[in-house]
């Protein structure tokens, strides 16, 4: 039964080819835009979240208030003290937690100079939990020890030739506040701007450059296996507020969860990702109307073959069927050519990214979902479009309609 | 060429198949409309950024931390820099500009935003013209005032910043030092401006203990290029900070240069949404080709007898060309209307939220080339169409069934 339908609609698509075609470029023009939109922004969306580099759910990171717009923890007014780190460490449920400096300085190498973000590395038995929640691995040298004085690890991006017109090499001398140190690892690349742009030293040895007496500028908690996170969380706010003097409700600083901590940048992208998606919607739904209006034709031409159709025996129910098929495929067949051209454009657009830009900050991230929801999508909006001119064919009368000339 | 005659034809099947033509007609105006809106933001802000760059004039360059972010640079400016760039052939006047990450307490309310010092009572003028507004209320702060302020904008209305609106006279504690209200600044039209809280330079120093300036501004004198002011500013400050070229830790720009990287940002942002937008009228034109594919097809009888009767090939073409320019054209004037309506919309909605700067701006060249555009898709699209009409053969169409 629904083969014939299948076969009847076919047939009627292909006869009238080039119309068919022209309905099916607008829905495909639409599905390629937002196909490849969507991916490339969720690919972004991703890259952002990766600069966040504790990304793992068992963490919670506390900052003190201010205004954020450099490197965490920059613009607190009142920083976070060391003592809390120790206080915290103790609480039920905590597994560990350290505490890390982040400064903005300048790396000069081969008499350049450009803007680093310095971060701490601490120091002791605490060394390896870092190295994993922040999953800190090396593409060449060696990670920094305990009795490493004037030594560094850079992100990938100072190895580029084109930063200081030389390559840093591991083994390279590099000038951070007028001391020198040497590179000893390079880190693997990880898409992440703090990553990648990080210089990682000693904690005694930056406190000291940079003249840090006993703050942190982020606080790292990793919870015990089993524990109850906003438990915790509760604790080390109660401990907090009584450490800083605030009331609850006007808190001077913030204990989140890696997600909530980027909720506020990732909200914007939503929203501006949306905005684009809408902008590229409305294509879609321009080639909705197109389809509606080619089904109107079509239910016009065809006026004395659905005649002889309901002549011999053909019910309401079956030439409606058989219209919303046709706009349907008409939608699905948009749908599909729109997904393999928008795909090919995002990885086009990615590989040009990666070719001529040298940035691997266009990424594409085509989830099934999306795929499967563009194509159910497209088939919707066929479906919708050829309601009403399948409704209007249905309800024809055989008498009238064998009747009907041009 | 083209015969009222035969423009009324044109209107009368556009009337007789009325339906198909109001779905092609929307569906042009649905882009034309979103692209009416978008181009109206675009032109209002770029329309801003000229107007304030007109305010800032050409005179003035900021002296900055090289870094990711101004706030919280390990990089230091002290009075000696100021007194270096004061000696620098040409430089008229230099300010020195404290930022600070501030508490700002009221009521029991806290909130977070900066703290800028600076001697502008000395420095009036040029901080006027860099902000682009004046104290609208109250008045400026002397120059050893240590315990006043001068609020942004937004601090004068309830629920923009604090639950309560604030007054002169009110007090503030900022970062735990108690400051009554001067004055209050004229609107930026940024959230982050218009939050901001002004006070002296020896209150920055001395009560808030703001060690090094986060930003230096120069008047150059009058006369002067700026761009070779800058450059020789740079060379002193690097001389004086000991620093070889390229190696430096600040940089030297004037306004100029940083509202043309801004500019050329915006434009690029601008272009790509637009160009989206121009994708639906894409759409649209292969729904006017399909209209008019459908309407030939099903006139083919009645092409034939025009054609037996005497009517030549290019009248033919112009009918059909002028029925699709005639759905475009309206589909575009709907769509402009439309798009005016919701850019004038949206517009206020964004000005309530606080982004004044952020309006739309309307005037007829932009408005008769959106016009102009759409009449042209409907001709481009309309046009294999009607060729195929008019190539049609008398006898092959008389015969069609």
């Amino acid at each position: 039964m629904i083969r014939d339908y299948l076969r009847l609609s076919y047939d009627s698509l292909m006869h009238r080819g080039v119309r068919s075609w022209l309905t099916i470029i607008g829905i495909f023009i639409g599905i390629t835009a937002v196909i490849s939109l969507i991916s490339l922004g969720e690919g972004l969306r991703g890259v952002v979240a990766s600069q966040f580099n504790f990304l793992s759910t068992d963490v919670l990171v506390i900052q003190a208030s201010g205004l954020n717009y450099g490197p965490p923890g920059t613009g607190a007014v009142n920083p976070l003290k060391e003592k809390y780190v120790d206080d915290i460490w103790r609480f039920n449920g905590v597994d560990i937690a350290v505490g890390r400096i982040i400064e903005s300085s300048l790396l000069e190498f081969n008499d350049k100079s450009e803007a680093a973000f310095v971060v701490s590395m601490p120091q002791g038995s605490k060394r390896k939990t870092v190295e994993t929640i922040a999953q800190i691995e090396l593409m060449r040298g060696r990670d920094l020890r305990d009795e490493d004085t004037n030594k560094v690890i850079l992100g990938t991006n100072y190895v580029n030739a084109d930063k200081f017109g030389k390559i840093i090499e591991a083994g390279s001398k590099v000038v951070i506040k007028g001391k020198e140190f040497e590179v000893v690892g390079i880190l693997k690349k990880k898409g992440s701007f703090t990553v990648d742009n990080a210089v990682v030293m000693n904690e005694d040895e930056l406190k000291k450059i940079f003249n840090v007496s006993d703050t942190y500028s982020i606080v790292a908690v990793k919870i015990s296996k089993g524990a109850d996170m906003s438990a915790v969380k509760e604790k080390i706010e109660d401990y907090l507020r009584k450490e800083r003097n605030v009331k609850k409700g006007s808190e001077d600083f913030s204990v989140q969860t890696p997600q909530q901590a980027i909720k506020t940048l990732d909200s914007i992208l939503f929203a501006v990702q949306i905005f684009i998606y809408v902008i590229a919607g409305i294509s879609i739904v321009v080639g909705g109307i197109g389809i509606s209006n080619s089904m109107y034709t079509s239910v016009t031409e065809r006026t004395k073959q659905i005649g002889i159709m309901k002549s011999i025996g053909a019910r309401n129910s079956d030439i409606f069927r058989l219209f919303l098929i046709e706009s349907g495929l008409l939608g699905m067949f948009g749908g599909i050519l729109g997904i393999l051209c928008g795909l090919g454009l995002a990885y086009g657009l990615a590989f040009i990214g990666m070719v001529v830009l040298n940035t691997d900050l266009i990424r594409v991230n085509a989830s099934m979902s999306l795929i499967v929801g563009a194509l159910s999508f497209s088939f919707l909006i066929g479906s919708i479009s050829g309601l009403l001119p399948a409704m209007q064919a249905s309800k024809l009368k055989p008498v009238d309609a064998l009747r009907y000339t041009k | 060429m083209i015969k009222p005659a035969l423009v009324k034809y044109s209107f009368e099947n556009i009337y007789k198949r009325r339906r198909r033509s109001w779905l092609t007609i929307v569906s042009v105006l649905i882009g034309i409309a979103s692209i009416t809106a978008l181009i109206s933001f675009g032109y209002g802000i770029s329309f801003y950024v000229s107007s304030m760059s007109n305010k800032m004039g050409n005179d003035k360059i900021i002296v900055m931390a090289k870094g990711m972010s101004p706030m919280g640079s390990s990089v230091k400016f002290d009075k000696f820099d100021i007194n270096t760039i004061e000696g620098v052939n040409g430089v008229a006047e230099v300010m020195g500009m404290y930022a600070i990450s501030a508490e700002v307490e009221y009521n029991k309310e806290k909130r977070y935003a900066y703290l800028i010092g600076g001697d502008f009572k000395k420095h009036r003028t040029l901080l006027e013209e860099l902000t682009t507004v004046e104290i609208i209320v109250g008045d400026p702060l002397s120059s050893n005032e240590k315990s006043k302020a001068v609020l942004g904008y937004n601090y004068q209305f309830a629920d923009k910043i604090f639950s309560k609106p604030l007054k002169l006279g009110d007090k503030i504690i900022v970062n735990g030092h108690p400051l009554t209200i001067s004055g209050f600044y004229g609107a930026v039209g940024t959230p982050d401006d218009d939050s901001q809280i002004y006070v002296t330079e020896v209150a920055a120093e001395g009560v808030f203990r703001a060690t090094s300036y986060t930003e230096i501004f120069v008047r150059t004198s009058p006369g002067e290029n700026a761009t070779k002011v800058a450059e020789d500013v740079a060379k002193e400050l690097r001389k004086h900070r000991n620093q070889k070229k390229g190696a430096e830790d600040f940089f030297v720009q004037t306004f100029e240069q940083v509202i043309a990287t801004f500019t050329s940002i915006l434009n690029v942002i601008i272009a790509v949404v637009i160009l989206i937008a121009v994708i639906s009228v894409i759409v649209a034109s292969v729904n006017i080709m399909n209209t008019m594919y459908a309407s030939i097809l099903e006139r083919t009888k009645e092409i034939g007898i025009f054609k037996a009767i005497g009517a030549r090939n290019s009248e033919i073409l112009w009918i059909f060309m002028t029925e699709s320019g005639i759905l475009s054209l309206t589909g575009g004037i709907i769509g402009v209307i439309l798009g005016f309506a919701i850019a004038k919309i949206g517009g206020s909605i964004i000005a309530s939220a606080g982004y004044g700067f952020f309006a739309p701006y309307f005037n007829w060249q932009m408005v008769a080339s959106i016009l102009l555009f759409s009449f042209a898709v409907g001709i481009i699209a309309g046009f294999l169409p009607s060729h195929k009409a008019s190539k049609l053969s008398p006898v092959e169409a008389l015969r069609y069934e």
